[in-house]
């Protein structure tokens, strides 16, 4: 009798079950599609850290012990390479204090805001892979650390995206070239500004709604991008990436133009948090604005 | 003969599937990657249907959504679908051979990336125009019947 009753059990109420499953489901979809369940998932992804620091924990291992048995040699090698690196970096880092003073005295004259100051923590990129149509990165800062949602992550060599999701001990991040990452950027040369939209492909952007006929000579192969700071996500002035092709194609309504990002975005075991302290907003308009001619905004 | 299993077992098999999805992988072949949880799940509720089933399948879907910070319920709704086949036709599927087994499998993990993938419009992505969400399905399969004869160690006594 009893295997019958066993497989009674196992059958039993199995539309049913299923299809509780699928409203249940469907149900949290919409939900959490509509901006809900922030707070379910803080919690439960919790639970999931284990996991994440698990799989992680091998890779760093071996990285610890790699460099713990590097022979005294390759150490003095490399110590004699970096403290090369810090002279000169500290040689373009006197310029730039100059410049930076300079700069604050001409923002002075002119009345404007002063800039943001920026804090900046470095963040660990845990050895973990997100599923392939989406590009995303799981690093080890989180909520402790007062990561927040939006948070722009560069690299040394310019932005790498924003952080999308924040759990208690780690966060993800968006990447740039993920198909649903969008940020307005500047051309240094011209100014031209646009928007960088990823193509869910692993090094390429697409650049939007450039079509006027004078496009020719405002950007070019080799233009380098830097974040326009506009939408406020994004501090202004980090570097995205350089125009790799531009195809003024007539037949389409705005020119096709690809660029390559900067950073390093699948390479990198350490990305950096910018916290931007926004300036205090003048309570009146400054007179030089207010007696400005109001100018027709021009769109690309 | 239906007997209970291990909880331990089945519960640890669950663990490793899901360290395996997430482990680092060749750039080059990450499309690649196999579905290991969707074959510890066909494995187990064939194997034991009234242990592992439909609710099983549901939750390590919804650890995978919390992994892969897809919308909650996305992969549960796909992982508890692959559930209630097997649950239907698991008493046909012991006894068929290996490879049409094996066929199955690959046919059920397809059909689960697919809707994945459908899912994934509606948050705003597009859908790849390539076949790379078929990729999975075949290493999963060409794995099944290596991976079926290694989990049947786990609760078979050698002899």
């Amino acid at each position: 009798m009893r295997p019958l009753f066993l497989k009674n059990f196992s059958s039993r109420f199995l539309n049913l079950r299923f299809i509780i499953i699928i409203i249940a489901s469907t149900s949290m979809m919409l939900a959490e599609s509509r901006g809900h369940l922030k707070t379910a998932r803080f919690h439960l992804s919790a639970l999931i850290y284990p996991i994440q620091y698990m799989v992680d924990m091998p890779v760093k291992t071996s990285q610890w012990l790699s460099s713990t048995f590097n022979t005294k040699l390759q150490l003095l090698a490399e110590n004699a390479e970096l403290q090369e690196q810090n002279l000169r970096l500290q040689a373009i880092l006197q310029k730039f204090e100059d410049l930076n003073s300079e700069n604050a005295r001409l923002r002075l004259l002119l009345q404007s805001v002063p800039k943001a100051s920026t804090h900046i923590q470095l963040a660990e990129v845990l050895a973990v892979a997100v599923e392939p149509y989406s590009r995303k990165i799981v690093i080890n800062k989180g909520q402790s650390d007062g990561v927040f949602e939006g948070q722009a992550v560069v690299d040394a060599h310019g932005v790498m995206g924003q952080v999308i999701q924040v759990d208690p001990f780690s966060s993800t991040v968006m990447l740039l070239t993920d198909s649903k990452h969008e940020l307005p950027v500047q051309v240094v040369r011209t100014g031209l500004q646009t928007v960088a939209v990823g193509r869910g492909l692993v090094n390429r952007l697409d650049l939007l709604y450039l079509s006027t006929p004078e496009i020719k000579t405002e950007i070019k192969a080799g233009d380098l991008l830097v974040t326009s700071g506009n939408g406020g996500h994004f501090p202004a002035g980090y570097p995205v990436g350089t125009v790799a092709e531009v195809n003024l194609d007539i037949s389409q309504p705005y020119a096709q133009i690809q660029a390559v990002p900067k950073a390093l975005l699948e390479r990198n075991r350490e990305v950096l948090l910018i916290w931007e302290n926004t300036p205090v907003k003048p309570s009146e308009p400054s007179p030089s604005v207010s007696q400005e001619p109001s100018l027709p905004i021009k769109i690309h | 003969m239906q007997r209970r299993h291990s909880g331990w077992i089945i519960i640890l098999t669950f663990i490793a599937s899901f360290l395996l999805s997430i482990m680092p992988w060749p750039p080059q072949f990450v499309y690649w990657r196999p579905d290991w949880t969707a074959l510890i799940l066909i494995y187990w509720t064939m194997k034991t249907p009234q242990q592992v089933g439909l609710l099983s399948g549901w939750l390590s879907g919804l650890i995978h959504d919390l992994l892969n910070d897809t919308l909650l319920g996305q992969q549960a709704l796909s992982y508890s679908l692959i559930a209630y086949f097997v649950a239907q036709i698991q008493q046909r599927l012991r006894l068929y051979p290996r490879w049409q087994q094996a066929v199955v499998v690959g046919g059920l993990i397809a059909v689960r990336n697919l809707i994945n993938l459908w899912l994934q419009i509606l948050v705003g992505y597009s859908f790849p125009d390539d076949w790379t969400w078929l990729y999975p399905a075949l290493t999963s399969m060409i794995l099944w019947p290596w991976l079926y004869l290694m989990l049947q160690d786990t609760h078979r006594p050698y002899r």
